[in-house]
């Protein structure tokens, strides 16, 4: 049976990362997807060199790439061997080298660099847009991880349309998690929305921060526990508030998996005012534990979150204070909650490993 | 009233949108993602957006076409989005992109205009060359470039996007001009402090004709182009018949006249010409163009956003010219056909001294 199956090199450079989030969490999902097909023999590289199965196995169970890279960094050069060129080669993200194999895709997670660079630094810039051209060029398929980023995509470059096939995530919370969550005590928080992002322009949390500021918002007795790290222009928007208000958020910092886990799980609903998303997995995070979503009407957020949520301008604090006002309504919540996991329950690793399969003829 | 034209027709249809670079959207306060003029009112802009705005919003007056912004025109990509700005949108058949060079964010379905308004910016024009390189498609589908004219080749075939000439009748105001006296020396410890302008009440000498020369950073950057200006300013200093009034540039975030006055010095002592240690009044350093005045010649760099400069002014030049070391005959071209008028070309002598030297790539 597995002399039968197609092989397929999956590029997993974004797993040598210490932290995973993004990008780094997307290629874990999408190797442990098309493994769980059992259909393709998957081969990984970084770069240009193959890396063992079992190191990339023991990496994924690590959940960092810290020991992968230290081995690497000590690993004489002779030790290193290439890639196939003649099995199909799949990058999870941007494309760095052209033509290593025969047949290459990559995949796409926004064009944020090229429509909003003034919200990355110029190295990222540079990072995803120098190589992109060439990218899209090599590519026998360009997987895109949602529509939003297809559309936007093809209709800059409407010539790399043929081959763009979607490929979105799921979300696979440790099964473990639900256990343990009860066996802890309560989280006593109060009424609360959780609120992912940082205060980078992109993640648009000032629209937040002013709409505390609207009599609505102000009159409501909900806080806002924002998961993520607060900088210092987090520190001036707060300062311009009144303090009634500054007491209104709360910042995290960064926080393990689990207790995003349980904070998302005791929330009401889930915020999210970013001006612009290639996906939008914190949507999908929220929904599997049956919360629905305020979100801005932007880029996929629609498509991901589908009839679970509300949407606003989120250059509006009047359509965004409206819009928390109808979903802390608990009748609205108690409506909006089956249609949240029905529509995170649409996210499947079957279906993250679909396109992929029917690449490589799997 | 504007005066206005363009090579292709006439302009926009019954309501015009408008969008910022994404950089400027957080000096605005906003009441959404669609807005009005009124968000812009107070907002310090360099000459240049000004202008541009100026020269939209005079353009959809004239033709009661009502314009509207949008602050992200990128995040309306598809399905319930763009269905949401479709309908707030209504008839708007025209876009007009006005854009830094860092990105072009046309709407899919509309008629996309660019307006590459920092014109004479080094690094925004580096911008705009980096985005063409990355993304050439996006200006292919443009159905014009407002008081542009840019060409490229993509692919086997060059293209270059319908021109579309916006004028301003009247040139707006810039700011009062102080007129300051020609000094290109070291700086001392007093920097531009002894320096002093010409007293306000006191008028500009009418006794020999005006030459006018604006400087941008893109004509400090010429090297070529600014030894021909050293060399006019040298024969004026020394008896020549003509004043010359050079315009200071506005460096990006440096309005005061100082800072604009030490970029010209700088710049003008790194061509290596020797200018006489005395303050001349034969050259004269303006920070806003003399409006109101015959002026006998105007001299423009390529990199000059001439369109920030009205009708009025223009025709106040009884001669027209441009010099460059690039894209001198594209310019002229282009701002023969704005101004409707021959405009000559003037080109720099090449740099004295020994002759270049030339290698090949066969050892």
């Amino acid at each position: 049976m597995s002399a039968t199956r197609p092989r397929l090199t999956v590029d997993i450079t974004p797993m040598l990362e210490d932290e995973w989030t993004g990008i780094s969490v997307f290629t874990r999902r999408l190797v442990q997807a098309l493994e769980r097909s059992g259909r393709v023999h998957l081969d990984f590289g970084i770069r240009m060199t193959r890396i063992a199965a079992a190191e990339a196995r023991e990496t994924i169970r690590h959940g960092s790439g810290a020991f992968l890279r230290g081995r690497l960094n000590d690993r004489p050069i002779d030790a290193f061997e290439a890639i196939n060129p003649a099995q199909p080669l799949l990058y999870p993200s941007v494309k760095e080298n052209f033509g290593l194999a025969r047949r290459e895709a990559s995949t796409i997670h926004d064009i944020s660099t090229l429509v909003m660079p003034e919200t990355h630094d110029v190295a990222n810039v540079a990072y995803h847009l120098d190589p992109l051209r060439d990218q899209l060029t090599t590519d026998e398929v360009v997987f895109c991880v949602s529509e939003a980023t297809r559309v936007a995509l093809t209709d800059t470059f409407p010539w790399a349309a043929p081959k763009t096939r979607l490929l979105t995530q799921y979300v696979d919370w440790p099964g473990d998690f639900e256990l343990l969550d009860r066996n802890q005590p309560t989280v006593e928080l109060g009424r609360y929305a959780v609120v992912i992002g940082t205060i980078e322009p992109r993640k648009n949390l000032d629209l937040l921060l002013r709409a505390l500021e609207h009599p609505s918002v102000a009159a409501s007795d909900l806080t806002f526990i924002v998961i993520g790290r607060r900088g210092w222009l987090a520190d001036q928007a707060l300062a311009r508030l009144r303090p009634q208000a500054q007491q209104r958020v709360k910042f995290t910092g960064f926080v393990s998996e689990f207790v995003k886990y349980r904070l998302l799980k005791a929330a009401e609903f889930l915020v999210l005012t970013s001006v612009y998303e290639g996906f939008g997995i914190p949507a999908v995070e929220a929904m599997s534990l049956g919360k629905p979503v305020l979100a801005s009407l932007t880029s996929s957020f629609p498509e991901v979150i589908g009839d679970a949520g509300l949407f606003f301008d989120p250059f509006s604090v009047d359509e965004f204070a409206a819009g928390l006002k109808e979903i802390s309504d608990p009748r609205r919540l108690a409506e909006l909650a089956p249609k949240a996991l029905e529509q995170a329950a649409t996210f499947t690793p079957e279906r993250m490993a679909a396109p992929v399969l029917d690449w490589i003829g799997a | 009233m504007p005066h206005t034209a363009s090579t292709n027709g006439p302009t926009f249809g019954p309501r015009l949108l408008v969008s910022l670079p994404g950089s400027w959207l957080p000096r605005l306060k906003i009441p959404g993602s669609l807005f009005g003029r009124d968000a812009l009112r107070d907002v310090v802009m360099p000459v240049e957006l000004r202008a541009a705005l100026a020269l939209l919003t005079q353009e959809a007056t004239a033709r009661s076409t009502s314009m509207q912004f949008v602050a992200r025109p990128e995040i309306f990509t598809h399905g319930r989005a763009r269905a949401w700005l479709d309908e707030r949108i209504g008839d708007a058949r025209d876009h007009v992109a006005l854009t830094d060079g860092h990105s072009l964010r046309p709407i899919p379905g509309l008629r996309n205009h660019m307006f590459f308004f920092p014109r004479g910016n080094p690094a925004s024009e580096q911008a705009l060359r980096n985005l063409l390189r990355v993304a050439p498609e996006l200006f292919a589908g443009l159905a014009s470039q407002i008081n542009g004219g840019m060409a490229f080749r993509f692919g086997a075939s060059w293209c270059r996007p319908p021109s579309l000439y916006l004028r301003l009748r009247q040139t707006p105001e810039s700011g009062i001009m102080e007129r300051l006296p020609f000094y290109c020396g070291p700086l001392g410890r007093q920097g531009m402090q002894g320096i002093e302008p010409a007293p306000p009440e006191e008028a500009l000498p009418i006794d020999r004709p005006i030459r006018y020369i604006p400087l941008t950073e893109a004509a400090l950057a010429d090297t070529p182009f600014l030894r021909m200006v050293a060399q006019e300013v040298l024969e004026a200093i020394f008896g020549g018949p003509e004043l010359l009034l050079l315009e200071l540039p506005r460096p990006e975030g440096g309005a005061e006249t100082a800072g604009r006055l030490e970029t010209v010095i700088r710049a003008l002592t790194a061509t290596g010409i020797v200018f006489p240690r005395a303050r001349s009044w034969a050259v004269q350093f303006v920070t806003a163009p003399p409006l109101g005045m015959s002026i006998a010649s105007m001299l423009l760099h390529p990199g000059v956003p001439f369109w920030r400069y009205g009708l009025d002014f223009f025709d106040a030049a009884q001669r027209v010219e441009v010099a460059g070391s690039a894209a001198a005959t594209r310019f002229r071209t282009l701002l023969s056909a704005w101004l409707e008028r021959p405009v000559g070309l003037l080109r720099p002598a090449a740099a004295a001294g020994a002759p270049r030297v030339t290698v090949n790539d066969v050892p």
